[in-house]
């Protein structure tokens, strides 16, 4: 190899690959040409590459029989395909937000759950399974058609699901503040439950819409600042159990940091809908989700049918970023595309620094 | 039927006609020695996209269509890797493999040569890992682009590059023997 060339041979024969299909930039491939002038091995892996591409597209097309049409039409003809509800009645409004097949499906199951967790703590009730993706996961022996064929749970609207979930968390958290005095005169032990489990509903309804302002709706400020203040102070009140009996002190304490935290009640109106790329579900779960095995399993069975059977599911908890070494496991992630529709993407790893490693 | 579906119907057609072959050959080459299935693979790729035809946008029928031969691809494979072989799965490769046909201006060793060499490079990509393989054949063979790859398979784009380039790699090293003879 000659000393002008600007490439090694160890880099130009990283880079062969890409040539062939020419994807290297003008400055690369202007240093790719000029290593080639000068090293004949490279040539050779070069000229082998392409050859091996020239063979590769001259291999005989697979053609299908000459029923193959008519087969299908058949089968869609004897009901095997049909949807004729769909392909007969109006276009839904799920449809002409251009939902993408797969990732509809399971972003609208997340969502659906999140919802449904956030009006069964609302209602004081443990969690239901939705029957529909409790179908979905029944099918998962069946073969790769059914995989596509799952019934869709009713799709939600991001725009409703968004300006809901604030103004539901906005409702709670007004009724907790304006509740929080009457505490005061209640017996301290039987206060500091109530207090408990009303705040804990409050933080999780929170929590959900702090995750997805900036993702799914933007905040106006005034109500962001408050909101993120109000989670602060509840994860406070929620982290405050310490003993058996609690002294009016402990009372005072928590009624204190409920009424702390100021929230402009208007600013719900403000609310505006975010046209997001990328909405990660998975590294928000609040933590109520992630201890419900069975929707665990049943939303993970119904991944696994639509992503395919090599995907896995990793549940992550919210501090996904801090403590996730685990190089390579799937992580799933749902995004809202800037069309408005929604898909789903399973990167192949997750490329986080360990902890410690930053200066 | 409202306007809009017949125009969906139609081209829903006349994908049917354009991809039933892409799909078959993608998969005869993805289920290697199980390639009978690759047309009913086809059509059930087909017939699922008929399912989603409100869902799935216009634009994204190629890699849905291609995303869901290749989940049937490996559904069918990770069965057959649990399923006791028969006397099908032990008939040797050549007598299946559809080789090419002859240039008539080609002389007979070179023809000879070229058949030999087709079939020792669908037996070398039939003998690539799978995730190789499915990368190898969407953009070399099915002329994918790297992108629309890195959709399909849900990978990065990187990775699409990285997978890509060590099955060439793979494939160059079983075939040394026929490429340095030429």
């Amino acid at each position: 190899m000659s000393s002008q060339s600007t490439l090694s041979c160890r880099q130009a024969a990283s880079l062969v690959s890409e040539a062939v299909d020419q994807r290297l930039g003008q400055r690369e491939a202007q240093a790719f040409r000029t290593h080639l002038l000068v090293c004949r091995t490279c040539r050779k892996a070069f000229d082998s590459c392409r050859e091996l591409q020239t063979m590769t597209r001259a291999l005989p097309v697979h053609e299908v029989s000459t029923d193959f049409q008519a087969n299908l039409f058949e089968r869609i003809s004897a009901g095997e395909g049909a949807r004729p509800e769909i392909l007969r009645g109006p276009v839904a409004l799920s449809h002409r937000i251009k939902l993408f097949a797969s990732g509809a499906v399971t972003a609208a199951a997340l969502l659906l759950s999140l919802g449904l967790i956030i009006d069964e703590f609302n209602k004081g009730q443990p969690v239901t399974k939705n029957p529909a993706s409790t179908r979905s996961a029944s099918n998962s022996g069946l073969g790769g058609l059914e995989r596509v064929s799952l019934p869709i749970p009713r799709p939600i609207d991001p725009v409703s699901f968004g300006r809901n979930s604030v103004e539901n968390c906005v409702h709670q958290v007004v009724e907790l503040q304006e509740a929080a005095p009457r505490y005061r005169r209640m017996q301290p032990n039987q206060a500091f439950r109530a207090l408990q489990s009303k705040s804990q509903q409050t933080l999780l309804s929170v929590q959900v819409v702090n995750m997805l302002d900036g993702r799914v709706v933007v905040l106006p400020t005034k109500l962001r600042t408050g909101l993120v203040s109000i989670e602060k102070n509840l994860e406070r009140v929620v982290r405050s159990a310490r003993g058996r009996s609690y002294s009016r002190r402990d009372i005072e304490r928590m009624v204190t940091l409920i009424e702390a935290a100021r929230m402009d009640r208007r600013g719900a109106e403000g609310v505006q809908i975010r046209n997001l790329r990328v909405l990660d579900l998975t590294s928000h779960l609040p933590p109520q989700l992630q201890r419900q095995p069975n929707l665990l399993r049943e939303l993970s069975d119904m991944f696994r049918l639509i992503a395919g059977p090599t995907a896995s599911w990793a549940p992550a908890g919210e501090n996904l970023l801090q403590r996730h070494t685990r190089l390579g496991e799937r992580v799933l992630l749902i995004g809202a595309t800037a069309e408005g529709g929604w898909e789903l993407r399973i990167p192949n790893e997750v490329r986080t620094k360990k902890p410690g490693h930053s200066k | 039927m409202t306007h809009q579906d017949s125009v969906l119907l139609s081209a829903y057609q006349g994908a049917v006609h354009d991809y039933a072959e892409p799909l078959s050959t993608f998969a005869a080459r993805m289920l290697g020695d199980d390639g009978d299935w690759s047309e009913d693979v086809a059509q059930d790729a087909l017939l699922a996209l008929y399912r989603h035809l409100h869902q799935v946008p216009e634009v994204a029928w190629r890699p849905w269509l291609y995303r869901v031969a290749r989940n049937l691809c490996l559904d069918r494979l990770r069965r057959r890797k649990h399923k006791p072989r028969n006397f099908r799965d032990l008939a040797d490769d050549d007598d299946r493999d559809p080789t090419p046909p002859d240039r008539p201006s080609a002389s007979p060793d070179v023809r000879a040569q070229e058949n030999e060499m087709s079939v020792d490079l669908q037996r070398a990509i039939r003998e690539l890992p799978n995730k190789f393989r499915e990368v190898f054949l969407l953009c070399e063979s099915q002329g994918v682009s790297y992108e629309e790859a890195a959709t399909i398979l849900d990978i990065p784009l990187k990775t699409v590059s990285t997978r890509l380039f060590r099955a060439r790699q793979k494939l160059l090293r079983t075939l040394r023997v026929h490429l340095d003879s030429r």
